[in-house]
Formats: C-alpha cells, sequence, structure tokens
C-alpha cells in the first residue's frame, strides 16, 4: 500500500513526464488496437469467403457423374461434394429466375450435370481447380481463384505490417516506459541512498517504481479503450449502413477478448519496461 | 561487536591502497574515535563496517556475522542494526525532521505508531519543539542532531559516525559529541571518525590513529596526536 502511495505520488509530482508517456503508449496501443481490429475484419472476411466458396465443375455429357464424383470425394482438400442432376440444376434456375419458365419448357434441358465442392482451405483452391480440370468427364471448372488470392494476400501483407508495427509500436511504448521511470528514479536519488543506509530491502526500494510502470500500462490500456470502443462502434455502424453486404466483426466476445489482450498487453509494458529502468538505474551499490 | 582481521582495501579502478593489514576489534558498549589525516582510511574503514565496500584481503566481521558470508538480501538486516551520521547530514530536504525519522522507520518496514517514534526519538536530541521544521528551518547543529536522531530512531546496537561535527562551529561541535556520548552511556556502542583535536582532547575515550592507511596507534585514554 505504502509502495502503491509512492507511485502515485511520483506520478503526480511528474505529470508532464507521466502526460507524455501515457500520451506515447496510448498512441501506440491505439494504433495496434485498429490494426487487430482491420485483422480481425480481413480474416472474417476471409473466413466468409471461405464459407460462401465452392468450386463448380460442369461435366461434359458423356461423363458418369458418380464416378466423378467418388474421385473428388476421395481428395483430402475436399470437405464436401454434391452432385447436381440437370433437372434439379433448371429447377434451381427458375426458383432464381422465374421468368425462363416457360421458355424452358419448350425445348430439352440444356444443362449439364454439376458438381459443388467446398474445400478445408480456401488457398488450396486454384490447385483443387487444375486438378479438377484434368479429370475426364470434367468439362467446365469456375474456382473463383483469384479473388480468394487477392483476399489472401491481402492477408498476408496485414500479417507482416502487422509484425513490423507490433514491434515498433511496442519499443516506443517501451521506451517511453523505460525513460518515465529513469526520471523517477533520478528523482529520487536521495531518498534511495537514506533507504539503502536505513536498511531497507531491494523490493521496498524497488516494488514503487514496478508499479508505477504497470499502473501507466494500466492506464494508458484504459485511455486506449476509451478511444478505441466508440471509435469502433461509430465505424461499424457507418460501415454497416453504406456496405450492407459486408461482414463486421461484432461479436462481444470476440472483442472483450481483444480488449483484455490489450490490457495484458499494456501491463507487461509497464512492467517490463520499469524492470529494465530498475535493474539498469537502481543497481545495488553493496 | 567490530572485528577487523587483517584487513586490507585497495580500490581498483584508481589502485588506492585506503587500508592495509587493519586489525582490531571493537567491544560491546564501547566509545571509539577513529582519527587521521583526510585520505588516512577513516571513511572507507565505516564503509567496511557497512559492508558498502568488501575488503580485498581479510575479513570483518560484525555484529557476529562475517561479512564475506552475508548474502546480500540479509544486508538491509544488518543496516538496521548500524546507526550512519555523516558529516553532510542527508536529511530529505522536502520532508520535516519528523517525516525524516518517519521515512526511515517506514523503510525499514517499521509498523505501528511511527509518528509517535520520531517524536521520541527527537525529545532525545533535544528537539521534540522542532519536530515539523524542514531542514532548511533548522541551524547546522540541530540539522545534525535530526540526522542522528534518524540513525538512533530504530534503536541500533551501533552508531557509526562519519566527521559528524565537519560542519560545526567549536562549541556546537561540543553539543554533539555530548550526545553522542549520553548515546553511547545508554548502551549503544559508538564509532567516531573524525579530525577534531579538540574534541577528541576533551573527551578521552580509545582512540585508533591512521595515517596513510595503516593503524599506527590504538590507545585506551589516547587523545589526538598523529
Ligand atoms: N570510492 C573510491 N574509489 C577510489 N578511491 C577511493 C574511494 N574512496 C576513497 N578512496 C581513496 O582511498 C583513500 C582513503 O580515503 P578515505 O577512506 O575517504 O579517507 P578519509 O575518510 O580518512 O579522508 C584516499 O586516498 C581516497 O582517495
Ligand atoms: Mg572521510
Amino acid at each position: 500500500m505504502y509502495a502503491l502511495r509512492q507511485a502515485l505520488r511520483a506520478i503526480r509530482k511528474n505529470w508532464i513526464a507521466s502526460i507524455s508517456t501515457l500520451t506515447t503508449m496510448t498512441l501506440s496501443l491505439t494504433i495496434l488496437a485498429g490494426f487487430s481490429l482491420l485483422s480481425l475484419n480481413v480474416n472474417l472476411n476471409l473466413g466468409e469467403l471461405q464459407n460462401e466458396l465452392e468450386l463448380a465443375a460442369y461435366l461434359s455429357r458423356s461423363a458418369d457423374p458418380q464416378a466423378v464424383l467418388e474421385t473428388v470425394s476421395g481428395w483430402g482438400e475436399v470437405v464436401s461434394a454434391e452432385l447436381v442432376s440437370p433437372d434439379d440444376a433448371l429447377e434451381n434456375l427458375i426458383t432464381e429466375l422465374p421468368y425462363i419458365e416457360r421458355p424452358s419448357a419448350q425445348v430439352n434441358n440444356p444443362l449439364p450435370y454439376s458438381l459443388y465442392l467446398r474445400l478445408s482451405d480456401p488457398s488450396q483452391t486454384a490447385r483443387v481447380g487444375e486438378a479438377l480440370r484434368e479429370l475426364p468427364g470434367v468439362d467446365e471448372v469456375e474456382d473463383g481463384g483469384e479473388a480468394v488470392e487477392t483476399f489472401l494476400a491481402i492477408n498476408e501483407a496485414l500479417r507482416l505490417i502487422g509484425s513490423v508495427l507490433i514491434v515498433v509500436l511496442l519499443s516506443s511504448a517501451l521506451f517511453a516506459i523505460v525513460n518515465s521511470i529513469r526520471a523517477a528514479i533520478t528523482a529520487r536519488r536521495d531518498e534511495i541512498e537514506v533507504m539503502r543506509l536505513v536498511g531497507a530491502t531491494r523490493g521496498f526500494i524497488r516494488s514503487p517504481f514496478l508499479i508505477e510502470g504497470v499502473f501507466l500500462g494500466l492506464l494508458s490500456a484504459l485511455l486506449t479503450l476509451l478511444l478505441v470502443v466508440p471509435g469502433y462502434s461509430f465505424i461499424a455502424l457507418r460501415l454497416s449502413q453504406t456496405l450492407r453486404f459486408l461482414p463486421l466483426e461484432r461479436d462481444p466476445l470476440a472483442l472483450a477478448q481483444l480488449s483484455l489482450l490489450l490490457v495484458a498487453l499494456a501491463l507487461l509494458v509497464g512492467l517490463v519496461g520499469s524492470a529494465i529502468s530498475v535493474s539498469q538505474y537502481l543497481q545495488e551499490d553493496g | 561487536m567490530i572485528e577487523f582481521r587483517h584487513v586490507t582495501k585497495t580500490y581498483p579502478r584508481t589502485h588506492t591502497h585506503a587500508l592495509k593489514n587493519v586489525d582490531f576489534t571493537i567491544q560491546k558498549g564501547e566509545f571509539i574515535y577513529i582519527v587521521g589525516h583526510s585520505g588516512a582510511g577513516k571513511s572507507t574503514l565505516l564503509s567496511l563496517i557497512l559492508r558498502r565496500v568488501t575488503p580485498t584481503e581479510g575479513s570483518v566481521h560484525i555484529l557476529g556475522q562475517d561479512l564475506s558470508r552475508l548474502r546480500s538480501y540479509r544486508l538491509p538486516l544488518l543496516r538496521r542494526r548500524i546507526g550512519m551520521v555523516f558529516q553532510n547530514h542527508r536529511l530529505l530536504p522536502n520532508m520535516s525532521a519528523t517525516e525524516n525519522l518517519v521515512f526511515a522507520l517506514r523503510a525499514t518496514g517499521e509498523r505501528g505508531n511511527l509518528e509517535h517514534r520520531a517524536l521520541l526519538a527527537l525529545r532525545q536530541v533535544a528537539l521534540a519543539h522542532k519536530r515539523k521544521a524542514y531542514p532548511v528551518e533548522l541551524s547546522l547543529g540541530e540539522q545534525q542532531r535530526v540526522a542522528i536522531a534518524r540513525a538512533m530512531v530504530t534503536n541500533p546496537p551501533l552508531l557509526l559516525c562519519d566527521e559528524p561535527t565537519g560542519n560545526l562551529d567549536p562549541d556546537t561541535s561540543w553539543e554533539i559529541l555530548e550526545l553522542l556520548n549520553d548515546i553511547n552511556i545508554k548502551g549503544t556502542t559508538v564509532a567516531v571518525a573524525t579530525h577534531a583535536k579538540e574534541l577528541v582532547d576533551q573527551l578521552r575515550r580509545r582512540t585508533i590513529v591512521l595515517r596513510g592507511g595503516q593503524v599506527i596507534r590504538d590507545d585506551e585514554t589516547g587523545g589526538y596526536s598523529l
């Protein structure tokens, strides 16, 4: 409790330094949070895409549909394969486009057997599509592979930028803490000297600084949430109004997890930063 | 209480031989002067007792403990049993006399009514009426008395003073010395490093004389002659 009071006193006393540390940390965490939300949504879209994406193969008239179905079902990447007969395909088409019902009754059904596949991993789409094309009895393949490819590339780029950002932002937050605690140690040099002389334990001398670091971390995490939570809600609302089809992460559990992760990260940065300062600038003089 | 066994201290960075083969014992309850010119090794000797430095050769035994075997996490416990006073009082300027003492008590992990204990200690040095004064509001002699009160507030069995009268005029110095003598009479072992000839000659006590890091004299009622 004494250590906590000391830490709070130090923050109040050096409020200008504290504010600059808080600003740096909050900014870093806000960018990180914004970026995490972006990645989260890109992943969500990718997942959605994966669910919606089907490989469609149209069989030639001469093919044996059951044989093709069996071969394809045996492939490891294929989660499900559905064979649709020409009659069913026509019926589906008529449900979607009712005005073709009458004309279609005038002619023989022109539709082939079609095969719809779902894959376990959307990045395999192009490869499986290729294999499908090679299969005897397959006339035509629609794989929508380009869209997936683009999406995957974006995701990959995001991941790369993300790693760089995490390193840069976390180290700037860390340095802010290290500096702030170093200043606090310098400001209390005389007190520390007296404490050592009268026989204060290492823990007693160090804990106020560690608490100060953790506290700064916590405070900046809370400030970040204060910025990001309403900010994201607003952006999500606007997007859902203009781009209705776009799936957005609204799951409270996922968002709570992200917030918790952010707080934990901030606490960790605070603790590690102050621990670095304390071990660098509070060397035991013996 | 204090035992130096063939202690040599060489500061490695400057290769200064601060103490050479120093060997003596101080019993519980003694009052002892450590005298010598500036640079003779007085402060180094006191620093060895506090284990702020470690001997290059030989061993130091304090309160029954061999300091070379003292684990560093136990060092604070040693320091709590030794009061220390410097020439410069080293009071914290932003704290009143009471607060300075409470700060020391708290740093040693003491609990309870610390203000009351601080007041008792200030009464011992006859400064209870200045308990709310900040260091700048006290005379040099009063500052030094508060520093002594701070060193004694935890009732340590041993009190070390490094040139406690170095900044003071003769009369005030004498008051401080009388105070240290009182503390000694009440049972605390007191070691005073000084080069104040008048004091050492006036209040005759055991005197260890250092020159160039060596003990050149160790007399029961020595007086000051180098
Ligand atoms: N931390 C140190 N590093 C290097 N040399 C030191 C250090 N402290 C003291 N000395 C040297 O050791 C010698 C004894 O110094 P000191 O113990 O301070 O003497 P005194 O207190 O009697 O004046 C001096 O020559 C001084 O320069
Ligand atoms: Mg000295």
